[in-house]
């Protein structure tokens, strides 16, 4: 019913996080008649996660029964956008293993700094305060992905300016606008890794053709 | 008033302000069952029945801009207030309102999300009616998805063993997400035994009213023996399962329920009972039917 494919998006500097990305993501599929739903690791702590805490445990425990209703949903046949920090690679790794030709992880790197530059629910503060222990990012580690599908990150800028260039007939520095292009990869992607090639491929012969 | 077999139909007529609030002496087939559509003026089932509309895309907005990212999705600015909770032991946790609600969601499928939760004893037929209504429910373009008590305990309660507590958080845990699914619009068919008058009033609390439905599949404890698809009670006779429903352990059937001596339906305040008794069984698909007849009358099959 649903497809399961996946479309690179290159998305400017925004400030947005993963409760937002969801949002939008299940609007935009809404808008093309696609049935999509929005597991949010905070929501569900209201309700089915609510006797888990933030202990290693629970949160392993946490992602692992986000991880059973997200396979439940794909099998129903509805695109399930699970957002949650899931800091742990393991975890992450072992909900992919439940659905592994219809698990696409979406990483937003997005520096601490930035993060709590921005601080929306003022957690960081309590964090550093010392008024949450185990706070990710603080006082717990992150694990970043090692391979995944979408990789949007400031530190890229340049490289998406170039791609972006080459590829479309917009011009060079949009700064002060917001804008959302949807950029086609040159040829099909193999598998995972291929699409990380892609990249380099496209960023490759956008700065072969700026010289 | 029309005779059909042994059984005695009420007026047809009746049904044009039909309430379900009475009892219907029925034993349906699909030949009665299209006489009461007939009667209703409504669709007339039979097996693989009519397929109503399918989804209806809904019409592509034009294509926004950035700002809709920061705009429309509730997505935090630094400055705004949200409110922190703490529910059970989360701790510090923010509900993120979503921008596609429920009832956008019913409009695109053209249906009503809800849950309807089959309880009885093992093997009164309760996955064999959700199967059934299943595809009764497909067969009509209409989203619908299955919890089974026993699949789930392959997944998400694989954790969970027999014991009271943990029968407890396994009832709980699908009444959460058995909630999620109605929530997303589908039509959630959870099929568990669920024991306890106090675990299923409590998945019931969990949604508004009118969308948890209630099918008690009222079978004789020796019916079901007889039976016995997987061969539990042997087992449990034998002690080598304890605690087993309908042997050494209780099985509290719904409130609000009359027990009669022929296959009676009837359904009062979202609960509907389906009964079986030795000599009159009707096959699941006539079963599924009733809970379609009941799911149309009330409204949860458009949006």
């Amino acid at each position: 019913m649903c497809p399961n494919r996946i479309e690179k998006s290159i998305l400017p500097d925004g400030y947005y996080g993963k409760s937002t990305l969801a949002c939008s993501l299940g609007r935009q599929l809404h808008c093309r008649g696609k049935l999509s739903y929005v597991l949010d690791g905070d929501n569900l702590r209201h309700g089915l996660n609510k006797n888990l805490g933030f202990t290693p445990e629970d949160r392993t425990e946490n992602i692992r029964r986000v991880g059973e209703v997200a396979k439940l949903f794909a099998d129903a046949g509805l695109i399930c956008i699970a957002s949650l920090i899931s800091p742990y690679r393991k975890d992450r790794d072992a909900c992919r293993a439940l659905l592994p030709e219809k698990f696409i992880e979406v990483f937003l790197n997005m520096p601490l700094e930035l993060c709590e530059g921005r601080d929306p629910k003022g957690l960081y503060k309590l964090a550093r305060a010392g008024k949450i222990k185990g706070f990710t990012g603080i006082d717990d580690p992150y694990e970043p992905p090692l391979n995944c599908e979408s990789h949007m990150n400031k530190d890229h800028a340049e490289d998406t300016r170039l791609i972006v260039q080459h590829s479309t007939s917009v011009p060079a520095g949009y700064e002060g606008k917001s804008m959302k292009l949807r950029i086609p990869f040159t040829r099909r992607a193999a598998d995972r890794k291929d699409v990380k090639t892609l990249i380099v491929e496209m960023l490759q012969a956008a700065k072969n053709q700026g010289s | 008033m029309t005779a059909v077999g042994d059984f005695r139909m009420l007026n047809l007529s009746k049904f044009s302000d039909l309430d379900f609030s009475e009892v219907l002496p029925a034993k349906l087939t699909f030949a009665k069952a299209a006489l009461l559509y007939t009667g209703c003026k409504k669709l007339s089932m039979c097996g693989g029945g009519a397929r109503s509309s399918v989804l209806r895309p809904v019409k592509a907005m034009e294509s926004s801009t950035g700002d809709v990212l920061t705009k429309d999705c509730g997505g935090f600015s630094g400055k705004s207030k949200v409110q922190i909770t703490t529910v059970g032991d989360s701790s510090n946790i923010v509900w993120h309102k979503s921008s596609v609600e429920k009832s956008d969601r019913e409009e695109l499928l053209n249906q009503k999300g809800c849950v309807i939760w089959i309880t009885g004893l093992s093997g009164s037929g309760k996955s064999t009616l959700a199967c059934a209504l299943s595809h009764a429910l497909h067969a009509r373009g209409k989203l619908s998805y299955i919890l089974d008590g026993d699949n789930c305990r392959h997944g998400l309660n694989s954790d969970l063993s027999f014991k009271a507590d943990d029968r407890a958080e396994n009832i709980r845990r699908i009444g959460e997400v058995a909630k999620l699914f109605a929530d997303s619009g589908v039509i959630c068919i959870a099929s568990l035994i669920s024991p306890y008058r106090k675990d299923r009033d409590a998945c019931r609390a969990l949604l508004p009213e009118g969308e948890f439905i209630e099918v008690y599949m009222d079978v004789p404890l020796q019916l079901c023996e007889t039976r016995d698809p997987k061969g539990l009670y042997k087992l449990a006779r034998a002690g080598k399962i304890k605690g087993f429903t309908g042997v050494d352990d209780p099985y509290e059937p719904p409130l609000n329920s009359e027990v009669g001596n022929s296959t009676l339906l009837f359904t009062c305040r979202f609960k509907i009972v389906l009964c079986q008794r030795e000599k009159m069984c009707d096959s699941p698909n006539a079963l599924a039917e009733i809970v379609i007849l009941y799911l149309e009358r009330k409204g949860y099959l458009e949006a």
